[in-house]
């Protein structure tokens, strides 16, 4: 569940931003996609992709307790 | 197991961080002075003058120059500023400049706006920096001329600067964001202070000329830049300077006043000094019809501090009489530096355009395009109120009790 | 688990403090009504009038169903799934917002200190501090501003009396007065000044019925939105007299640029850097609500406690930091174009006007359904 929240709220911010971003700048949003997931060489933009991916590893780690959590309750 | 993770994560954050932005005090230099000349190749010419500061400690016996130079030419400021470690060796810090000087040729020709946005974009830069226009020699001469009693060229010009404005006014006192506040601004034009060396300065460059009693080169003040825009238009002179100060914000000067009645000739010349100590000035500027007004009050309290005249300080009336002499003649001096500025610039240096953006704001915006002009052909309207308080420890002067010359 | 179990309670006077630091947090960083020029003061003063109208209605959409939140409300007023779906909408909205105020710190930050450090460093090592914070529930939050508000708050004055006495102020900067009329300025109060910092109260909306005495919490706000606006125009005059209008016009952080005027004795300078501690407080307690709000919201959403969203949500947002704009022109352009008209409105005042009429007629029902079965 905490995996689904997760992609939702994800997904949903990427849409959210690149809704903005094609409000400012008057691009198609394919064109505002590509933009966000283009990175830029030189900077650190990585640093960040890899928090997400750790948000992403740490929300799986979570649910999967979560139901062992349940399982051992129900047992 | 979640603790621990969190744990983890924040270790990991700890040490992917690291010290981007540490920097030890042994691997900077404080810059102090800043010199601008116009290049022979690119755009400018970039001098500046570095705290050599192992040199000030009080420990350590004087040796040594206090600080160093490096000159660099380039198209802007920032550039050659990050260039500069091609001869220096530590990294620049500005965040201390005290003075930056500017050659008045690129005050003239080039304009000062290019290069004073990069000092006011910059975060290092704070705003209690003087600018000062170099008149004659050209500027990179300036941060290096030697002084026994501050050691740091710019430091020396800084304190300069705070004293006379404490004592006598000879400084605009104008900083950065005052400057280009008046280069934006359309109901002030900018001003700043201009500087000169007296003496030579080749020998002041040597540490050695501070071994000497009388300085061989030593940097005065000179009066007010005046700037149209961002380019020099001109000079006032530093009489003109403390009268226009007087119109702003005047701490304490003194004035010499002749003791006759206003324009008529005394056979000797007999002065009498005032201390000038709180002062208050307020700018008004209005229309009758279609003719501009510019008026200024001014309230000063003075303090008498010689007196040669042959009068009685004992009795009211003295009193009265001389603060009547002395704002007659203030006055007239002021009313004589706002003309000329008039005259000579039709610029208004005074902030008369923006007192009557306060006072009268829709008439202001009709005529903010054609301010100048219209500045130029305002009325003057000075008043001059001079309240002589006290007159020091005597009251007569003793020149009043000596007997009658033997010539008479 | 038993530490999902743990009461969060908020006490008075922590509510007035996180209120307090909220409203001057990103005020702050960015100052309002810059374009106002000499005005802005009085839309300053206008808008705190205004804003404590504005809470107050919120605190009478709470009262009418004690200790539920923002989005239990809406699930009583639109039905289950409808409530839930616009629930989700109001996350989006408060993870949004969270990401922007975030942002303005981070350029507060490498812009003014650390030149060289990736602005992903800054972003990621906040919203760590925040995401501990939060994890650890409303009462370490409420706490901590406890310890920190007696600096705030004598920093923010100290600054206004340091600029007066290094006699940087010019008071004739605040003429002329409503030079151009009072048109500019009702334009922008609304909706600009009265959405921010006063309409983003409604994250308050969630945080206040856990407060230990609802029934003073109401009249506590109002006095604290008060409080905090006379605070607001306080630093916005500092800015006016100190900055001048020109000067005003053209600079990134106002209140920053003012303090940096300070010299007092030739002793007492550069003291730029107690005003990142202000706002360094101020943007976490801001990031803080704003994030516990839409966590709450979620917890609401999927009936798990919030605590296990935390970390994961903590870093979608360092993520959406970054990723929200290119460079500080586009940051600052979405600020005044987009986010008042298309987010702030709708959310603060539109679907709160929409659902106080549902609120009070199904709440009504169930008062009076109560009182019939009282009496049978």
């Amino acid at each position: 569940m905490v995996t689904f929240v997760y992609l939702v709220m994800y997904i949903g911010m990427l849409v959210l931003i690149s809704l903005i971003d094609m409000f400012i700048w008057k691009q198609s949003f394919f064109q505002v996609i590509l933009r966000l997931f283009t990175l830029d060489e030189g900077t650190n933009e990585w640093l960040i992709g890899g928090t997400v991916f750790i948000g992403f590893i740490c929300s799986i780690v979570i649910d999967y307790r979560l139901r062992k959590n349940k399982g051992q309750k129900q047992l | 197991m979640k603790k621990r993770i969190f744990i983890l994560i924040c270790i990991s954050s700890f040490l992917l961080t690291g010290c981007w932005d540490s920097t030890e005090l042994n691997d900077v230099s404080i810059v102090t002075g800043i010199a601008i000349d116009p290049g022979k190749e690119k755009r400018y010419r970039l001098t500046v003058g570095y705290v050599n500061a192992s040199i000030l400690s009080p420990q350590i016996p004087f040796e040594g120059a206090p600080v160093s130079v490096m000159t660099l030419e380039g198209n802007s400021l920032p550039e050659i500023s990050a260039r500069m470690n091609i001869g220096v060796s530590r990294k620049l810090v500005f965040s201390h400049t005290r003075a930056l000087y500017i050659n008045e040729e690129v005050a003239k020709n080039d304009g000062v706006g290019s290069f004073l946005d990069s000092l006011e974009r910059n975060p290092q830069f704070r705003n209690d920096f003087n600018i000062l226009i170099t008149k004659g020699d050209s500027a990179e001469k300036f941060p290096t001329i030697n002084d026994p009693v501050e050691r740091v060229p710019s430091l020396k010009v800084q304190k300069q600067i705070k004293s006379i404005l404490k004592n006598w006014g000879g400084d605009p006192r104008v900083r950065l964001t005052d400057f280009i506040d008046a280069i934006v601004s359309q109901g002030r034009s900018p001003i700043a202070s201009s500087v000169t060396i007296e003496g030579n300065p080749e020998k002041g460059k040597n540490v050695e000329s501070n071994m000497e009693t009388k300085a061989p080169a030593r940097i005065l003040l000179a009066g007010i830049a005046v700037f149209e825009k961002d380019k020099l238009a001109g000079y006032l002179s530093l009489e003109d300077t403390r009268n226009y100060l007087w119109t702003q914000k005047l701490e304490s000067t003194m004035v010499t006043i002749p003791c006759g009645k206003h324009g008529e000739e005394l056979k000797e010349k007999l002065y009498f000094d005032l201390a000038i100590m709180n002062n208050k000035s307020t700018i008004k500027t209005f229309y009758k019809g279609d003719q501009p007004h510019l008026k200024v009050d001014i309230y000063s309290e003075a303090r008498l501090t010689s007196m040669q005249c042959n009068e009685d300080l004992s009795k009211k009336e003295t009193y009265l009489d001389l603060e009547q002499k002395s704002s007659k003649y203030v006055k007239d001096m002021i009313v004589a530096t706002i003309k000329k500025v008039q005259d000579e610039f039709g610029l208004d240096i005074f902030g008369f355009g923006e007192a009557l953006h306060r006072q009268n704001y829709q008439k202001a915006k009709e005529v903010e395009e054609k301010w100048d002009e219209e500045f130029a052909r305002a009325d003057v309207d000075v008043n001059v109120h001079v309240a002589i308080r006290r007159s020091g420890i005597r009251n007569k002067s003793f020149l009043s009790e000596v007997p009658a010359n033997k010539e008479d | 688990m038993k530490q999902q179990k743990l009461m969060e309670k908020l006490s008075l006077w922590q509510l007035a403090v996180l209120l307090f630091t909220f409203e001057i947090g990103s005020v702050a960083v960015v100052g309002v009504g810059n374009d106002l020029r000499q005005d802005a003061w009085i839309a300053v003063a206008i808008s705190t009038l205004l804003g404590a109208g504005i809470v107050s209605f919120y605190i009478m959409l709470l009262k009418r169903a004690p200790g539920k939140n923002l989005f239990e409300l809406m699930t009583i007023s639109f039905g289950k799934w409808l409530g839930k779906g616009i629930g989700l909408l109001y996350v989006f909205y408060f993870f949004y917002i969270a990401e922007r105020v975030l942002r303005d710190f981070c350029e507060l930050i490498t812009t003014v200190i650390f030149e060289n450090t990736p602005i992903e460093i800054i972003s990621i090592t906040m919203m760590g501090v925040i995401a501990y914070m939060i994890y650890l529930g409303l009462e370490v939050f409420g706490r901590t501003g406890e310890i920190f508000i007696p600096y705030v708050f004598t920093f923010t004055i100290l600054i206004g009396f340091a600029t007066f006495f290094s006699g940087e102020m010019d008071f004739k900067n605040l003429l002329p007065v409503m030079a151009e009329g009072s048109g500019p300025i009702i334009q922008h109060i609304f909706p600009r000044l009265l959405t921010f910092p006063f309409g983003e109260l409604i994250t308050f909306m969630v945080i206040i019925p856990y407060v230990t005495q609802f029934n003073k919490a109401g009249k506590v706000s109002v006095i604290t939105v008060l409080v905090s606006g006379m605070i607001i125009i306080y630093g916005t005059v500092i800015e006016i007299v100190t900055l001048g209008t020109e000067q005003l016009e053209r600079t990134v952080f106002p209140l920053l640029s003012a303090a940096r005027y300070i010299s007092l004795l030739e002793f007492i300078e550069r003291v730029d850097l107690v005003v990142v501690f202000i706002v360094m407080f101020g943007i976490i307690t801001k990031v803080s609500v704003f994030f516990f709000a839409g966590l709450k919201g979620l917890e609401h959403i999927t009936n798990i406690s919030y605590r296990y969203m935390v970390l994961p949500m903590a870093t979608i947002i360092s993520y959406g930091t970054i990723l929200i704009s290119d460079n500080f022109a586009e940051h600052i352009e979405e600020g005044i174009r987009f986010i008042p008209h298309y987010m702030h409105v709708p959310f603060q005042f539109i679907l709160p006007a929409l659902f106080a009429p549902l609120l009070f007629w199904r709440t009504k029902k169930q008062k009076r359904g109560s009182d019939t079965n009282g009496s049978k």
